[in-house]
């Protein structure tokens, strides 16, 4: 519930910076053309990049038994890759890597550890929204591994449709190559499972038509 | 039922707040094929029309581990009438199962960049599964008042929000030789939509939509259950291209 | 928009009211009803007021549960208005019957108190006699009902028409699930004791159950194929419940509404010794041995004989594969066996009883054939009220599953 409002509040907030009457291009486009024709060209641009994450959904553990301390923070990777077509707005696949949440176990002699780590393979829309700003949305799946250790080891998998919104600020040092820090919000809505990342990305425009 | 009209009020009357008319008005604005969602008035063409998609996904705790993951293609046309009245048909198909409905709409343009709409559609889908252990089939009407506030920036992104209600009436099922209706006409559910239509490459325009389904009975899960005893949250999402 | 959209997305919960708060049924004075009162107070009644809310009749009928060393007593009254049933414990105070409980409406979230009484000029002193026979207009049974836990004030009331409908041989009204799903809101998981051990109440006299092998070869009952939020919370664990053991599970795995996940030996421990249910329906969800299905089958046939309790138990195969399994079996023709697929199959695999789903019709040519070969037919999984009130009246099965056993109940009851 808690993360259905964050969703509900971020969509809010992209709604209202898509309406803004400044909508500019970013440095790494062309100049902005007249009417609806914007004779750009078209190009790919590749965002690799990382950080941290913050898993914010709810987490009910209560093994019985068990005593168990969570890690709700992990580092984050991004790999995305867009196709910015000869107008404002942009479509591409990303993915990525993050782990979750883990929590550790301990009942008596016995020790474990439970982690939950999470692969998106996302189709994104995005677009600048203002100078150097663009915003992100993304729907697609992620891939969710779990690895258990107590009483054994498992190692399991399960996919979840899930989602992902993201705003990012991207400072060029050239036409074609520039840096950009990244505020995300990814949620597998299936499972249930949400986490907010900030993240510093090589943004690289490497073909052009 | 009142609530939601009470919250539809209220976001009508946000919407009028924040948005601020124009200088001038804006006679040049020949958007031919950019919009089928937002609400503006066909003034320079007959027909417009779009094709694309719908996703949706199914709660979890109703129709469990049988979630519909399938797209549903989305046709939609619509013809001019007057000025400010168009007749709205829409296609939503996904072969087991099938939707159409047929309605109008009326346009009000009230600046040059804020539009609004009231409408009123007609709806019939069916669906029929013949394939080992079931001989089912089903179909229903359902009558869709809704409206909707379009607001175009300068940019020429059109951004619409809409709202629908539905009623469900004179559902009829059948499995094997056995055969259930319903003729009750009831107050089903609401559905509201965030839809952003822009130039996507070259002369192409795409719709992108967002909608959240507040239903006790959505179509699509016609063969998974009849009614929930709740109104069902379905997410969905809608691209397509205007044509 | 945003306001909108988080109004929409609500969560739902059925409230189970405070029903301890009525101060004569509360009080010292109150006696356990005696055994032989309950029973004549059976059948169908007519309501005389309450209709509006929940129908023009309703069946009434008793059932109990043993949890530890306690017996309880229920009265449940099933209707045909929205699904609706009142499950009430009952006590005695002086000459005069009280129930105390709450009543439910499966087609939405509606609940509420429902407080009823029985009393001497209204046929308590019958009930209470030595050897009670009750006849139509004779007993009434008045009280009030109210919604959520407001204090009930409206008014309810029903004589005694006529008694409950019996076939000549053996109705099952199976629970699916041991007595539903999960998504329709009741107080306890699907496929738990707590669920078998409520089930009764719902007027169900068998269940089916889903049953899954752990890692380490344990059974147990789930019915997903894998751990998901629909049916535990949330712990970390995620995919296929065979990739883990029992003991993992049992360390973290809980059910929605906090159970373990049980035992397939403990279910029918529970089904055995805790309940009055006749029929335990085995669904092999998962591909493997059965063996051991089999060997806990017989086990608990034996006990239930030794035991004098009347209770089958059969392996349902609701699949190709499950099918096969149960073929290697050195001893299948004589294992009880319930079978979902062709006429052949059930053939082939000498099953007691064949089970089509409802979505073929009554079928009442195969079900005839079936008969005439000495086995019974069910049908599953029928929730739609007017198909339910279809195959009972016009359908010539011997048992429905259903997530709402209540209403297979109500229209059996009350046939004429």
């Amino acid at each position: 519930m808690q993360k259905d409002k964050i969703f509900i509040l971020l969509l809010t907030c992209l709604l209202c910076a898509f309406s803004s009457p400044t909508l500019a291009q970013t440095l790494l486009e062309n100049p902005s053309p007249k009417d609806t024709v914007i004779t750009r060209k078209n190009s790919l641009v590749l965002h690799i990049g990382g950080g941290g994450s913050y898993y914010i959904a709810g987490i009910n553990l209560r093994p019985i038994g068990l005593e168990n301390s969570i890690q709700r923070m992990s580092a984050a990777t991004t790999f995305r890759l867009m196709w910015y077509p000869n107008h404002r707005l942009r479509l591409g696949i990303e993915s990525g890597y993050t782990n979750f949440y883990s929590y550790r176990v301990e009942s008596g002699s016995q020790k474990g550890r439970v982690s939950l780590n999470a692969i998106p393979v996302l189709f994104i829309w995005s677009m600048p929204v203002v100078r150097r700003v663009n915003v992100y949305a993304g729907l697609g799946t992620y891939i969710l591994n779990t690895h258990l250790t107590y009483l054994g080891e498992v190692k399991s998998k399960v996919i979840s449709l899930g989602t992902n919104f993201a705003v990012s600020y991207t400072h060029p040092f050239s036409r074609l190559v520039g840096i950009a820090a990244e505020a995300k919000f990814m949620n597998a809505f299936e499972t249930k499972d949400a986490t907010m990342s900030l993240q510093v990305q090589l943004v690289w425009k490497f073909f052009q038509w | 039922m009142h609530a939601f009209y009470h919250k539809l009020l209220l976001f009508f009357l946000i919407a009028l707040t924040v948005c601020k008319p124009a200088a001038s008005q804006d006679t040049a604005f020949r958007a031919k094929h950019a919009a089928i969602v937002f609400p503006y008035p066909m003034i320079y063409e007959k027909w417009r029309s779009s094709i694309g998609f719908t996703l949706l996904t199914t709660p979890e705790d109703i129709t469990e581990e049988v979630r519909i993951r399938i797209p549903c293609g989305d046709f939609r046309v619509l013809r001019r009438i007057s000025d400010r009245l168009e007749l709205d048909g829409r296609v939503m198909f996904q072969i087991l199962q099938n939707h159409f409905s047929l309605g109008a709409r009326y346009v009000l343009p009230v600046s040059e960049k804020l539009f609004l709409s009231a409408g009123d559609d007609i709806g019939y889908w069916f669906g029929i599964l013949k394939l080992s252990g079931f001989d089912s089939k089903a179909s229903g009407w359902a009558n869709y008042p809704n409206a909707s506030v379009g607001y175009r920036t300068k940019k020429n992104l059109l951004i619409t929000l809409a709202g629908q209600v539905s009623f469900n009436y004179n559902y009829q099922a059948a499995n094997g030789q056995n055969k259930f209706s319903a003729k009750e006409f009831y107050y089903n559910g609401e559905t509201f939509t965030l839809a952003l239509e822009q130039p996507f490459v070259n002369k192409k325009h795409l719709t992108l939509a967002v909608s959240g389904i507040y239903n006790y009975f959505y179509w699509q899960t016609w063969s998974l259950y009849y009614r929930t005893n709740r109104k069902v949250f379905y997410p969905q999402v809608t691209v397509a291209l205007i044509l | 928009m945003a306001l909108c959209l988080i109004a929409c997305k609500k969560e739902y919960e059925v409230i189970m009211p405070d029903t301890s708060t009525w101060a004569d049924f509360n009080s010292t004075q109150t006696t356990p009803i005696p055994f032989a009162s309950r029973t004549p107070m059976e059948g169908i009644y007519g309501l005389t007021a309450g209709a509006s809310t929940f129908g023009e009749i309703t069946a009434i009928k008793w059932s109990y549960a043993i949890r530890g060393a306690d017996t309880t007593y229920h009265l449940s009254g099933f209707f045909g208005t929205d699904i609706a049933y009142f499950i009430c414990e009952g006590k005695r105070l002086h000459d005069s019957l009280l129930f105390n409980g709450y009543w439910r409406k499966m087609v939405s979230t509606q609940s509420g108190i429902m407080r009823l009484t029985i009393n001497p000029t209204n046929g308590s002193n019958i009930l209470l006699g030595s050897a009670p026979v009750v006849d139509s207009n004779k007993v009434t049974i008045a009280g009030v009902f109210g919604n959520g836990n407001d204090e009930p004030r409206q008014p309810i009331s029903f004589t005694y028409q006529r008694k409950l409908h019996k076939d000549p041989t053996t109705f099952h009204i199976l629970a699916h699930r041991s007595g539903g799903r999960s998504s329709d809101l009741l107080p306890v998981s699907e496929n738990s004791v707590a669920m078998i051990l409520k089930t009764p109440e719902f007027g169900s006299t068998g269940i089916e159950i889903d049953v899954r092998m752990t890692k380490d070869g344990v059974p147990i009952l789930y019915h997903d194929n894998n751990l998901n939020l629909r049916l535990v919370q949330k712990s970390g664990l995620i995919g296929p419940i065979e990739n883990y053991t029992y003991d993992q599970l049992n360390a973290f795995v809980r059910l929605i509404h906090g159970e373990r996940i049980p035992t397939l030996r403990e279910a029918l421990n529970a089904v055995l010794y805790q309940t009055p249910l006749t029929f335990v329906w085995l669904d092999t969800k998962y591909v493997g041995p059965m063996d051991k299905v089999q060997a806990m089958q017989t086990e608990f046939l034996q006990k239930a004989a030794a035991a004098g309790r009347n209770l089958q138990i059969v392996i349902g195969l609701p699949t190709e594969d499950a099918l096969n399994d149960f073929l290697k079996l050195p001893n299948y023709a004589s294992t009880p066996a319930l079978c979902e697929l062709s006429l052949d199959d059930v053939k082939k695999t000498n099953a007691k009883i064949w089970a089509p789903r409802f979505t073929e019709g009554t079928q009442n040519a195969n079900v005839d054939l079936v008969h005439a070969q000495g086995r019974l037919a069910f049908v599953w999984t029928l929730d739609v009220p007017g198909f339910t009130e279809q195959f009972i009246r016009e359908g010539k099965f011997d048992g429905i599953l259903s997530n709402f056993p209540s209403n297979v109940a109500f229209y059996y009851y009350a046939k004429r």
